[in-house]
């Protein structure tokens, strides 16, 4: 119960402190993320290219549709204004490093697979949850859910949640915690050790 | 075997000759085919991964892995932790890890090190995560060189020893990685974990900035500019602080605007020029 109303009151904080800009319709924000989806997909199953290759481009497009600073601004929550420039910089850099990694790699890389946008539906005043389904040749489809905001340069992702998950409150929580133990310059040592994984090599 | 009769047809052998090219490959299949039939195997998983058939580089990789190819395992591995063709299983990726890591394989130690950092998969560790990264680095990987220097820098897992920092930082920055250079540049600079020295602390910083680092070229840029630890070179000096304003460096932007009022038009233009044409090598 107490752990529902934290997550109702951490929505709504996100709501009101996201700024000022036009409200966003669910056609318009439908749109964008279909031409985002129908991008990734040519992007994904065009053949001639790498993997690493079409996860870079699919982490380019990403970068350009994803408010990183805001998402990167709200994760870190009171931290923020407790940070210096140069930490926030180094914050900043290596969260959308961790965070374009990640979803490149979930979204992305198998042939064949389809991106279909389900519905979409107001979410709060501003907002715009889009219904996204990936359907994969081999294994079940996911389906993720895409908050859409009208920023000033255009429709922006503020948050994706899959399986119900919310990513920003996923690493919302996740940071709190390591900031609390080891403080703002360990939460960017964190990121980037995490960073620094090995994937497959030849 | 059909293969040896296409190869036997292609090359016209006939008769006698053609038995005996087959029964020699036959005879010696160890020699012959083995290595080649390993390499095909992961070279096809490989290719399959690229393309994004994930499920026939699991196919491939889990022959050879099996076999105790520890490239394979390491690869079957990520194949686990990232749940391509396969269900997500961090346990499963761990399992595939240690036997890489066992046969040596240098990434397989580093991300074994990683997950006892973290705890993913496995129970959080520090002194074995140390233990990992400092055998991938004996085997001379870069990465886990700067992890245990940042480690020991910041004192994350392990007591704060700012010598041990600069020493394994270093190795780092020797190995090229870039963000090692600029720090070793910062060390330097600031006598942390080795004696001050404005000479060395502005070549690792052209170092790092050679290889397009934007910190580091801001860093360099300002060496310049004052003559601190380098032969003073304003246009040089703007050069890099043009670079590192392009790539976003917002202090760079501010301490390029400053030297540009101190040059001429024929200065700016020079700088201009040189970093039109800079490449990161």
């Amino acid at each position: 119960m107490l752990k529902r109303s934290i997550t109702i009151i951490l929505f709504l904080g996100l709501m009101a402190w996201a700024g000022t800009a036009a409200a966003t319709t669910p056609d318009g924000a439908s749109k964008f993320i279909g031409n985002l989806s129908s991008k990734a997909s040519s992007t994904l199953n065009s053949g001639g290219l790498s993997l690493n290759q079409k996860e870079a481009q699919v982490r380019q497009l990403l970068s350009e549709s994803f408010d990183l600073k805001l998402i990167g601004r709200f994760v870190l929550g009171r931290a923020w204004k407790k940070s210096s420039k140069e930490q926030r910089v180094q914050y900043l850099g290596l969260f959308e490093q961790f965070v374009l990694r990640t979803y490149s790699r979930r979204l992305g890389g198998y042939t064949g697979q389809k991106f279909n946008v389900i519905n979409a539906k107001n979410f709060g005043k501003k907002d715009v949850l889009v219904t996204t389904k990936i359907s994969r040749p081999s294994g079940p489809p996911v389906e993720a859910r895409w908050r859409v905001r009208l920023r000033k340069k255009g429709h922006k992702i503020i948050d994706v949640m899959v399986a119900g998950v919310s990513m920003v409150q996923t690493q919302k929580s996740e940071f709190r915690s390591v900031v609390k133990r080891q403080g703002v310059s360990g939460l960017i040592e964190t990121l980037r050790l995490q960073v620094s994984k090995f994937s497959a090599q030849k | 075997m059909r293969i040896l009769q296409k190869l036997a047809m292609r090359y016209s052998i006939r008769g006698m000759a053609r038995s005996l090219v087959i029964a020699a490959f036959v005879a010696a299949p160890s020699i012959i085919f083995a290595p080649t039939a390993s390499g095909a195997g992961f070279d096809e998983g490989w290719r399959a991964y690229q393309a994004g058939n994930f499920a026939v580089a699991l196919r491939e990789w889990s022959t050879l892995a099996n076999a105790g190819n520890s490239r394979a395992q390491f690869n079957l591995g990520v194949l686990f932790d990232e749940g391509r063709g396969v269900e997500e299983s961090r346990a499963m990726a761990i399992d595939w890890w240690q036997k890489a890591a066992a046969g040596g394989h240098k990434q397989a130690l580093h991300n074994l090190g990683l997950a006892h950092l973290f705890g993913r998969g496995v129970a959080k560790d520090f002194d074995k995560a140390i233990g990992f990264f400092k055998q991938a680095s004996s085997r001379g990987l870069a990465r886990s060189q700067y992890n245990l220097g940042k480690m020991y820098a910041v004192g994350f897992g392990v007591e704060q020893d700012q010598s041990q920092a600069f020493k394994w930082i270093m190795m780092a920055a020797e190995s090229g990685v870039h963000q090692a250079q600029y720090n070793i540049g910062k060390m330097f600079r600031d006598g942390t974990g080795t004696d001050a020295d404005a000479r060395s602390a502005a070549r690792w910083f052209l170092a790092a900035a050679n290889q397009g680092y934007a910190k580091a070229q801001n860093h360099i840029g300002v060496r310049l500019a004052r003559g601190d630890g380098i032969q003073r070179n304003e246009i040089e000096a703007l050069k890099w602080l043009i670079l590192a304003e392009k790539s976003g460096h917002e202090l760079a932007s501010q301490n390029r605007r400053d030297l540009s009022m101190k040059l001429t038009i024929e200065q700016r233009a020079e700088a201009k020029t040189l970093a039109a044409g800079f490449a990161p090598r």
